[in-house]
């Protein structure tokens, strides 16, 4: 496992909105549309503020109650998985990372002991497939088909 | 996107076919000018011949206004070529001579959107800077039946951006105070559950296609008068069958109701939004509301808005990502419910009434 490896997320054809707990996210291409909690949302939390995964493993182990190695599998699978589903793509340069914000968990768990850990999940919904079958779009330029737009 | 000597093929494309219903107009002597208040906005019809009158003004009737000499912020031309006699848009630029691939075959730049339908042969422009669209078939018997319960949504989902507002795979029923967005894929039971409500003292804005708004603050508009319902959903509110438009074809389409026809009472043009319910059949007896989160609400409107409305250039513009953060924005101003749909249908309008009094909000 590359710890130092980073991640970005596969703009324009991913497209997703964060809500306090959970995370909706669209891919534009495939069809597929997910949604993370939980353990995911604050991975993806991570992901978008250009952690490596080593750095994310050390949040994450740090903010719940589980066996390191867990933990690594648990995170190194999500990451796969996200990578796989063309959702986010691993970098080779360095990235800068963002400025973190306040973890609202983090605070809660100081209050009141960390959580258990859970295995993240990536809830994977492809009921719209079928749809970009029914009616393909073909998008062309300037000099008309078969000529893709870019 | 190629610019520059390339762009003005995409022009010279929409003149010619600007010139085309101009001409058109001009061969058919019967030219027709609608007005309609669309989102707040008034928008204008002018047909060359009145051949697509009754195909693509009863949907839009509960919207008619005069426009007491105002100016429309969007005229749309509409022709055939067969009752008009006139020659088709040559698309050649287009399709560069090649067989034609079922589908959509669409066009950006940042003041022109094409989408060419080789299914149902539309052809849809739309020009931002002049505030001018047009829409073209060849042959009016070529319309499938959607086209009559939703004409030329492909031209005003592109067009409403602009005006502030989001097109949304939503029914919406209420009180003229505040009302609900219904959301969910298709098959959830949208229609049934708006059309449930029609035999009661809610109001309604749309079974399928509506317009949302969330500045200043919330607020739902209505596009089509129609509602729709498959044969099963006809089963469960059978009083419809005597409004049905297109009876003669209900083994290919679902039942067809041009509501403002019947109710013309109760179908509205917009109202301020409270909520998002969720419906789902829960098969139990009773209807009950329970609380959803605004994530829920969002998988349940988004992915059909963007994907099930096809041929709008969604995927590669940026408009996804602009549609995704508007309606991520309404889930957060108002609560989301799950709608457990029981068997007794008529508890449907009750419940939505009872959550527009604030009895569960």
């Amino acid at each position: 496992m590359d710890l130092s490896g980073q991640f970005l997320i596969n703009k324009p054809k991913v497209i997703r909105e964060t809500f306090d707990d959970e995370v909706v996210i669209i891919n534009l291409d495939s069809g597929n549309y997910y949604s993370l909690d939980k353990v995911g949302a604050e991975i993806w939390s991570l992901i978008e503020q250009a952690m490596t995964t080593g750095e994310m493993i050390e949040d994450i182990a740090c903010r719940y109650e589980g066996e390191r190695l867990d933990v690594e599998k648990a995170v190194a699978q999500f990451l796969c998985e996200l990578e796989q589903e063309n959702i986010i793509a691993a970098v080779t340069a360095p990235q800068a990372k963002a400025k973190p914000g306040i973890i609202p968990e983090l605070e809660t768990h100081v209050a009141t002991g960390k959580p258990h850990f859970e295995a993240p999940v990536l809830h994977k919904f492809t009921d719209m497939q079928e749809l970009l079958l029914l009616d393909p779009i073909h998008e062309v330029d300037e000099t008309g088909w078969p000529n893709p737009s870019h | 996107m190629t610019h520059g000597a390339g762009e003005s093929q995409a022009r010279q494309f929409f003149a010619a076919a600007y010139e085309a219903f101009q001409h058109a107009a001009r061969a058919a002597e019967q030219s027709v000018v609608c007005d309609y208040l669309i989102g707040g906005c008034l928008v204008r019809l002018r047909f060359a011949s009145p051949a697509l009158l009754p195909l693509m003004t009863p949907a839009l009737a509960h919207l008619a206004v005069s426009s007491n000499g105002r100016e429309p912020k969007l005229t749309i031309c509409l022709w055939d070529s067969a009752s008009t006699r006139t020659s088709a848009p040559d698309p050649s630029w287009l399709l560069n001579g090649r067989p034609l691939n079922p589908g959509t075959f669409a066009y950006h730049d940042e003041r022109m959107r094409l989408a060419f339908d080789t299914v149902s042969g539309a052809l849809n422009l739309l020009e931002t800077e002049r505030r001018l669209a047009l829409y073209w078939v060849r042959n009016v018997r070529q319309l499938p039946w959607h086209e009559t319960g939703a004409p030329l949504l492909t031209i005003l989902r592109w067009w409403v951006g602009a005006q502030g507002l989001q097109a949304v795979h939503a029914a919406a029923v209420g009180t003229p105070a505040g009302g609900v967005l219904i959301a969910g894929r298709g098959g959830v039971g949208k229609s049934t559950t708006a059309l449930a409500c029609l035999d009661s003292k809610l109001v309604y804005i749309s079974d399928d296609h509506c317009l949302l708004a969330t500045q200043p603050s919330p607020c739902a508009w209505s596009l089509y008068n129609t509602g729709k319902l498959d044969a099963e959903s006809l089963r469960l509110l059978p009083h419809f069958s005597r409004y049905i438009h297109n009876a003669e074809r209900s083994r290919e389409e679902k039942a067809l109701f041009f509501l403002h026809q019947h109710f013309p009472e109760k179908i509205v043009r917009g109202f301020p939004l409270r909520a998002v319910v969720l419906p789902r059949v829960s098969g139990r007896r009773e209807t009950t509301l329970r609380r959803a989160s605004p994530a829920e609400g969002l998988k349940a409107l988004a992915p059909s808005t963007i994907f099930a409305m096809t041929g709008s250039l969604f995927k590669l513009t940026g408009v996804a990502q602009t549609a995704l953060q508007t309606m991520a924005e309404l889930m957060r101003q108002v609560p989301c419910y799950h709608l457990e749909v029981g068997t007794k249908l008529e508890q449907i309008p009750e419940v939505i009434g009872q959550l527009l009094d604030g009895d569960r909000a």
